[in-house]
């Protein structure tokens, strides 16, 4: 083979994965264009230094409304129906789902009058592997009860940290700049918030029998969330992976997660910040013991689901996190001066953290390593 | 816990405007995701946020003029027409010498020493007279792959194969470090 161009050399600098194989394996065994190699390295490390320039922090949405002025197009409210997060599906109408929903969501429950009793208000928070597809085996408990709104999970998506706290009441996400990397400092940023939604549970005539009759009664939110990355990208590249609606591949094959996990890498760097008040449930009666009795003796569940299930816990119990089987793993850490859950993909494609202080549960996740996440959930002030 | 970013996905359930209840409009989408890196590639240029940010508004007014957003070109004609912009008012000398005032820098952390913050401007100073004496191409494709463009993208928006913005960054950058090595050297 040719000595390989200066071009490809200058690639193999920036993407290597990109270069042919033929070409990395003559690179190897080249040390003429090893040496060529270095040349062009230290050219490129002298124009990276050279053009470097301070991350550049932009509000999209603010710049969005001076344009749309200077088109002279009005403006209209920016509101996010939660569509796709499952609320509709009638999957998630039973009691299983409002337990469920609330370690798979955002969610939060208080009492709502004197007959009601807490029943779910977790302080803390733990992992249990499901391996995908075994929730399938909960379609059946859809028909236990229904679920009615009283007011809906809604986005709203706004122009700032401030907005967002006006929205949720809750105080504002502050991210301390020196803890973001380049990468994600120079990225678009989004801020939505919720405020808080209620809904409730009634268990009708084909639930269990211990359960016929009673209510959960259920508040989602206040919550409010940041976003640094290209989110047109990771809709573009999530679409083309058919991972749409942000849902996990519906077959759970290796080859749809495979496929998922290249559409994030290349949608580029993305991290993802969210604030909420902790899940707490309460009951015209039914306990979660029996809740999660009427769950267990349920035939067909999976033991990764009954593990789940067990997992739930009465008042200031766990918070159960539902991670997929064989392609995450998770473990303690210190984070603000308690301990908290961080979570990383086993491919080093991303990793987040989780942890509950003072009744509101914090998320930081994203494209990047468990050091650079954990720098930026201890530098959070929200 | 997770969802709620992913709902923020223009693609997916994002902001309702102009064409129906859960259809956001196309050119917000766009907007939402492209602004930050066509700011970031006008400020690669300027080092100057105010003008980073008003050439950006600036090329997005134009396009919206010209193309239909839901474009697949859309994303690339930005990069392009932002690089080009951005070094037009680079080469309008008036402009540069303002822009070479204000670079006193309010957007950056003022280090306390005062030889640093001299060295700091001149170091900027430099760099934007290299970048301007640079072949306009040469100085397009230096500015869209620091920029953070991969080199997919920066081949879209010059119009060139992903293969040739290897040669051509090589060849800029070794012109990039003449330019700088003869203005310090002067």
């Amino acid at each position: 083979m040719r000595h390989l161009p200066e071009g490809t050399l200058r690639r193999l600098y920036d993407e290597p994965y990109a270069v042919e194989d033929a070409a990395r394996s003559h690179y190897r065994s080249c040390q003429r264009c090893q040496h060529r190699f270095r040349a062009v390295a230290e050219d490129a490390r002298h124009a990276q230094a050279t053009m470097a320039t301070t991350p550049l922090p932009v509000d999209a949405h603010v710049a969005l409304g001076r344009v749309r002025s200077r088109l002279g197009e009005r403006e209209r409210p920016r509101l996010i129906p939660l569509r796709g997060l499952g609320w509709r599906r009638p999957a998630l109408a039973g009691a299983a789902a409002a337990i469920l929903a609330a370690g798979l969501s955002v969610t939060a429950f208080t009492p709502l009058g004197s007959d009601l009793i807490d029943i779910f208000q977790p302080t803390r928070e733990s992992t249990v592997t499901i391996a995908q597809g075994d929730l399938t085996g909960l379609d059946a408990l859809s028909a236990w009860g229904t679920v009615t709104w009283a007011a809906r999970p809604e986005l709203q998506q706004v122009d700032s940290a401030a907005q967002a706290a006006q929205v949720s009441g809750l105080p504002a996400i502050r991210v301390s700049p020196g803890t973001l990397p380049a990468t994600v400092a120079g990225a678009p940023v989004s801020y939505a918030a919720m405020r808080q939604a209620t809904g409730t549970v009634t268990f009708t005539s084909k639930a269990p029998a211990q359960l016929q009759g009673s209510t959960l009664q259920v508040r989602f939110g206040p919550a409010e969330t940041v976003v640094y990355g290209d989110l047109g990208k990771v809709g573009a590249t999530a679409r083309g992976a058919g991972t749409e609606n942000g849902a996990a591949p519906q077959s759970g094959s290796d080859g749809d997660a495979s496929q998922a996990r290249d559409a994030l890498r290349a949608a580029g760097p993305l991290l993802g910040i969210v604030v909420m008040d902790a899940p707490r449930a309460s009951s015209t009666g039914v306990s979660v013991a029996q809740i999660k009795q009427a769950l267990l003796a349920q035939p067909g569940l999976s033991p990764s689901v009954r593990q789940y299930i067990r997992s739930l816990d009465d008042p200031t119990g766990n918070l159960p996190i539902p991670i997929p089987a064989g392609q995450v793993n998770a473990h303690s850490v210190r984070v603000q001066g308690v301990t908290g859950t961080a979570i990383g993909d086993n491919t080093g494609l991303g990793s987040g953290v989780v942890w509950i202080e003072q009744g509101k549960v914090y998320a930081v996740a994203g494209t990047l390593t468990e050091d650079q996440i954990l720098a930026i959930a201890n530098g959070l002030r929200a | 816990m997770n969802a709620e970013p992913a709902e923020l996905r223009p693609g997916g359930e994002g902001p309702a405007k102009g064409h129906g209840e859960s259809e956001p409009a196309p050119f917000d989408r766009l907007f939402l995701a492209e602004y930050g890196r066509v700011v970031a590639i006008a400020n690669r240029v300027l080092a100057d946020r105010a003008e980073a940010e008003d050439v950006a508004q600036e090329v997005f007014i134009d396009f919206h003029r010209r193309h239909r957003a839901d474009a697949p070109y859309a994303p690339a004609w930005l990069h392009r027409a932002a690089v080009h912009t951005a070094l037009n008012r680079l080469r309008g000398r008036r402009r540069r010498e303002r822009r070479e005032r204000a670079q006193a820098g309010d957007h950056d952390p003022a280090p306390l020493d005062p030889q640093e913050i001299a060295e700091q401007r001149e170091n900027r100073r430099l760099l934007r007279a290299a970048l301007a004496r640079l072949p306009g191409r040469a100085a397009a494709v230096l500015a869209l792959r620091y920029s953070g463009l991969s080199y997919v993208e920066v081949g879209a928006a010059l119009g060139v194969s992903a293969g040739q913005v290897g040669t051509r960054l090589r060849r800029a950058e070794q012109a990039l470090r003449k330019e700088v090595h003869r203005a310090t050297s002067a």
